[in-house]
């Protein structure tokens, strides 16, 4: 497939995520958290979490956490639940849509412009990809974040 | 109050438009657009501005990427081939009209034959009575 160049580096990473992922599914589907991981996402990583999905109206809980968002939590979240994750931060952002890929079962990106905990305006990207181990029931979730403080405010 | 705007992508698969992403950004959803349909997984494309008036609630819908591949349309005609295949199985139908006309005929014949020899026989027996 050819690849054009996509401005940005928050878009470039997002969009490298889900090259990774349409290539993990292959024709079509939805890829399992063992294929998404069989091959490594170039550059991806500190920037990835998943979410372990439960049942219906359980909340998701943090399998991983990149260690991108390590400076911007106040502990481990690993473990915890979404609602875990502290306001303001670039987390909280990424995370806060997942309800949308459940119901969607599709990919969906999202980005914007907030002020952070510390009191930058920043720029984000994001994007949250579903999982599935078994047809028709997403099992995981996969998101990834990345950011750059508005110029200006840094 | 605002309006929120979406781009969801859309491949044609088995006579169906089926939603593949939703972005909010519109450069991301058309470079999207463009590598799938450049992929041999995709035979069409199309992406649909979604713009969700909060003040009206209402949604607009636009489409703004169209492609479908030329080469598509090439499949199909096997599925006319697949007709026309059935096709001569009507005539072959007619063929059997034959087929049951001389069964027919046969059978007439043999039946005209088997009464005109129990006639024969009758006369004979009738000639052999009266003499």
């Amino acid at each position: 497939m050819a690849e054009e160049r996509i401005e940005g580096v928050e878009r470039r990473m997002v969009h490298r995520l889900l090259m990774h992922w349409r290539a993990a599914r292959g024709d079509e589907g939805i890829p399992s958290l063992e294929a998404v991981f069989q091959q490594p996402c170039d550059g991806c990583e500190p920037f990835i979490y998943v979410l372990g999905v439960g049942d219906v109206g359980e909340e998701p809980e943090f399998e991983r956490i990149g260690e991108f968002f390590a400076d911007e939590l106040p502990s481990d979240l690993t473990g915890k639940p979404v609602s875990a994750v502290p306001e303001g931060t670039l987390l909280e952002r990424a995370v806060r849509y997942y309800g949308d890929i459940l119901k969607k079962k599709v990919p969906m990106t999202l980005g914007g412009e907030f002020v952070h905990a510390r009191g930058d305006t920043i720029l984000y990207r994001s994007i949250i990809l579903p999982l599935s181990g078994r047809e028709g029931v997403i099992d995981h979730l996969m998101g990834a974040a990345n950011y750059k403080v508005k110029e200006g405010d840094a | 109050m605002g309006s929120h705007i979406s781009y969801e992508i859309y491949s044609y698969k088995s006579g169906n438009w089926v939603i593949d992403s939703i972005h909010d950004d519109k450069a991301m959803a058309l470079h999207q657009a463009k590598l799938l349909i450049g992929s041999p997984h995709h035979i069409g494309i199309r992406v649909i501005e979604e713009s969700y008036d909060e003040a009206t609630d209402k949604t607009v819908s636009k489409v703004i990427f169209k492609k479908q591949k030329t080469g598509t349309r090439k499949p199909k005609p096997p599925k006319k081939e697949k007709k026309e295949a059935v096709r001569p199985a009507v005539p072959a139908a007619s063929v059997k009209k034959p087929d049951s006309f001389t069964k027919r005929l046969v059978f007439l014949l043999l039946a005209v034959c088997g009464i005109g020899l129990v006639l024969v026989a009758v006369v004979t027996l009738l000639m052999s009575a009266m003499q």
